[in-house]
């Protein structure tokens, strides 16, 4: 989906300016959002792959004047509606009007699960693996209206495999349920390349893609 | 500037609704604005294609949060306070501080001709001889990258193949005039299928865009 969160390359956001020291949370508000959004998964699961589109379906100017972890507020209560958790009257009222389905999950598996994370890899797979280290590719010029990981500044972009990672499961096709892995691979682009004369010779960017987000180029 | 502005192919801003089609101004004040961006240029060095760039450069939550004349109205006056026709404070103030700089004739433009620029616009069109590189049906290509200024080359036509549908003949290079060197190219209407630039699009559908000699390269 190459909504509002898809910003590489864009102009007129103003510089970046590093926040010094910055704190973790600025607000306990803020931790209290990250462990929610760690927990409430095992009642009613979801994955990065489902929590990211919901964060990229909001409306976008309220995407871009939401903090981080506002952001994280709103997928999670996205997801919450649309698998019918909680409903938008008992937001507004603040009081739950049926009693939910989701399971509890006990407090001391949620630690333990948190620093395990969950991950994407699917080393027993066996997929086709078109591309190794050091090959010429052409990233795909156009993508779907789906979630996807190829950011439009890395649209039809000629990269070099950096390495091979072995079968992932597909962020895009994951999000929709399809849990059929791909060989993912590091692609590293020159700057040049992506934005042009202007860029720092020398200077490279990597992106983590996927096997059939590319083809080769000779 | 690929700035907030450059939405062409952008998902997330749901469905466009054409109901109020025939409204031709929401507001008394922007039938005022319309005026206003048309004569308030008179005898001042600068056009469409400035008040465009100073558009494209409004913070991108303000420029979502903005309605089409009110962002009219931040390029006209960012325009009007970079040449020092008005400042921050009369703005703020509402009244004339000092008198602005001597810019070109101090003439007020004469109420036909305002009535004129309204209503026909002002051609750009030359007639200074200029190199014709392509002819139609000549296939090109976009150029890959935009530039930091403003440009005529949406994002989602970059580095996409296309066919020359007609020569327009020779115009001011938008790019060029809003950086403020009065540069005249050949423009061409350029066809690019739809599928070249969405992998979801209707097939046989085509967009057109008008181009100049420098957003292409030949591909034969």
């Amino acid at each position: 989906m190459d909504s509002m969160h898809d910003l590489g390359g864009m102009h007129g956001f103003g510089r970046i300016v590093p926040e010094p020291h910055e704190p973790v949370f600025h607000a306990p508000w803020e931790g209290r959002m990250f462990a929610l959004t760690s927990a409430v998964p095992f009642a009613v699961p979801y994955g990065d792959d489902q929590f990211r589109p919901a964060i990229e379906r909001m409306e976008p100017s309220h995407y871009l004047k939401s903090s981080y972890y506002e952001k994280w507020y709103e997928a999670v209560v996205r997801l919450l509606q649309e698998r019918h958790v909680i409903s938008a009257a008992e937001l507004d009222s603040s009081v739950p009007l049926a009693q939910s389905h989701a399971l509890a999950v006990r407090a001391d598996a949620v630690l333990p699960a948190i620093f395990a994370g969950a991950s994407q890899a699917r080393p027993a797979a066996e997929v086709s693996r078109r591309f190794s280290s050091g090959d010429r590719v052409r990233t795909r010029a156009t993508m779907g209206v789906g979630h996807n990981r190829l950011p439009r500044y890395a649209r039809a972009k000629l990269g070099v495999v950096e390495s091979v990672h072995g079968p992932f499961l597909v962020a895009d096709r994951n999000s929709v349920g399809d849990h059929n892995p791909e060989t993912l691979y590091t692609v590293r682009f020159t700057a040049r390349e992506l934005w042009g004369q202007t860029a720092v010779e020398g200077d490279s960017l990597s992106l983590d893609l996927w096997d059939s987000y590319l083809e080769h180029s000779t | 500037m690929d700035g907030i502005h450059d939405m062409g192919g952008m998902h997330g801003f749901g469905r466009i609704d054409p109901s109020d089609d025939g409204i031709v101004f929401h507001g008394a004040w922007e039938g005022r604005m319309f005026a206003l961006s048309r004569v308030v240029r008179f005898n001042l060095p600068f056009g469409g294609d400035h008040v465009r760039r100073e558009i494209e450069r409004l913070r991108p939550a303000h420029y979502l949060a903005s309605g089409y004349y009110e962002k009219w109205l931040e390029g006209n006056v960012a325009m009007l306070k970079e040449i020092g026709v008005v400042t921050e404070d009369e703005l703020a103030g509402g009244s004339l501080q000092a008198l602005p700089p001597k810019l070109g004739n101090p003439r007020a433009m004469p109420a036909l001709q305002a009535e004129l620029v309204i209503f026909n616009g002002m051609a750009s069109a030359r007639r200074d001889g200029t190199n014709v590189r392509y002819g139609t049906g000549d296939r090109v290509r976009t150029l890959a990258h935009g530039i930091g200024g403003h440009t005529r080359l949406p994002r989602y036509a970059r580095g996409k193949a296309g066919t020359i549908l007609a020569v327009r003949g020779a115009f001011p290079v938008a790019d060029a005039v809003a950086a403020g060197r009065p540069e005249v190219e050949m423009l061409y209407t350029v066809e690019f299928g739809a599928r070249d630039l969405w992998a979801d699009a209707e097939p046989g559908d085509s967009v057109t865009l008008d181009l100049w000699d420098r957003h292409l390269q030949s591909l034969t």
